[in-house]
């Protein structure tokens, strides 16, 4: 599990800033040629990319409320239990 | 040989559906002229649905990694597979050769890479799900779960004939002593309470619920649902319940006998009702611009807006 400090003091990458043209090469590519190295290649980018989303979607504050960091240590915990669901 | 080809169909009265998925019951329930272009007449708008072609390509990403990690595969190496998946199935082959093209689509939400993303980063929340995959009582894993039984609702037209229902489940998991069914939706509108309240009632949620504790014969005590919202930047999940008690159950399927039957009076008719409140509703029905042409000319303008796909429940996954 990655804790909230982890994520709050990680270093710039330029693989924060994943967006779909870091991949493009590997999306023009035909797909039968894609090598194992070129999925483990675009996991890594979408999973800094999705770290990079939750550090910014925690910073935004909604308009009157306490900031609050609750949210990304939750979206980040994957060992959750039954308790832990939203029940609507 | 049944109608059109669709075996979900009569031998012995043609236009008479006799197995039903959610998909067909939902056509019906909507507007009975949009059931006969779909169902009857085997007829889809000529224009893809971005929603319904990103739908399934998600499931079936989620369904692949559910499939390998069923048979010992680690997380890693399952969320490569449904990776690899995300990226072959969104081509189009030109021909015998090598040619190729990607799926195009101008939706800024929905698209190969928004699929790919929203595949890895709901991998990513839920590597470690406290969700268990049960355990069937052939010792199968229950994942990609096809069902279809014999219902006792009777067909008008039929003597001694009833009913099938049929379709298709992600997973059945276990959580706490406590068997669920799950699956998956794609949505573009902010998650919130409502998202769920949407599925309350729903007739594929209440068809699932229903058939979980028909077909596998285990105590399902609720539904789950992973919702992804899915923007052109980023993906975000919710998970709720759906539950439904006894006597919903009941009250769900009594509703259906009355459905169905009215779907007999109608094939015996050979007339199908259009249900013009309808028209409007999900963004505007695709087969408005046919319905809104006279009834002297309709038939004309059916090729030409249309094209022939058939629907056949008992042979494709149809819902998402």
């Amino acid at each position: 599990m990655t804790d909230l400090a982890t994520i709050l003091n990680a270093p710039t990458s330029p693989l924060d800033e994943a967006r779909p043209e870091s991949l493009e090469d590997l999306f023009n590519k035909d797909p039968l040629d894609l090598t194992k190295q070129d999925l483990e290649r675009t996991v890594s980018y979408l999973r800094h990319a999705r770290e990079t989303f939750l550090r910014e979607d925690a910073a935004k504050v909604p308009r009157g409320a306490k900031k609050t960091l609750t949210p990304v240590k939750v979206a980040l915990d994957k060992t959750v239990t039954v308790n832990d669901l939203d029940i609507d | 040989m049944n109608f059109q080809g669709n075996s979900s169909f009569s031998d012995a009265t043609p236009m008479l559906q006799t197995a039903w998925d959610s998909t067909s019951i939902g056509y019906f329930k909507e507007c009975p002229r949009k059931y006969q272009y779909m169902m009857v007449l085997g007829r889809q708008p000529r224009e893809e649905s971005v929603h319904l072609t990103f739908g399934l390509h998600y499931h079936k990403a989620l369904e692949t990694y559910d499939h390998y990690r069923s048979r010992g595969m680690d997380h890693s190496e399952a969320q490569l597979e449904a990776v690899r998946y995300c990226y072959t199935a969104t081509v189009v082959r030109l021909g015998t050769g090598k040619a190729w093209r990607p799926w195009i689509s101008d939706d800024p939400n929905k698209n190969r890479f928004t699929l790919v993303r929203s595949v890895v980063w709901y991998l990513e929340q839920f590597a470690e799900d406290a969700l268990k995959t049960v355990q069937l009582a052939n010792g199968k894993p229950a994942v990609e779960l096809s069902f279809r039984y014999q219902t006792d609702i009777p067909i008008p037209t039929q003597q001694g004939e009833t009913f099938v229902l049929c379709g298709h489940l992600d997973r059945l998991v276990e959580s706490d002593g406590d068997i669920y069914f799950l699956d998956r939706k794609t949505t573009k509108h902010q998650l919130n309470t409502d998202t769920f309240a949407k599925y309350a009632p729903d007739n594929q949620m209440s068809l699932y619920d229903f058939s979980s504790t028909v077909v596998w014969q285990v105590p399902v005590k609720d539904g789950i649902l992973d919702v992804a919202q899915v923007g052109a930047t980023f993906t975000r999940f919710r998970r709720g319940f759906l539950h439904r008690t006894p006597a919903m159950r009941e009250e769900w399927y009594v509703d259906l006998s009355y459905y169905l039957s009215q779907a007999a009076f109608f094939a015996e008719k050979g007339y199908w009702p259009m249900n013009d409140k309808s028209c409007g509703n999900y963004g505007g029905c695709p087969f408005r611009p046919l319905c809104s042409k006279g009834p002297e000319v309709r038939a004309q303008w059916l090729n030409a807006l249309t094209v022939a796909k058939t629907w056949d429940p008992l042979r494709v996954r149809g819902d998402i």
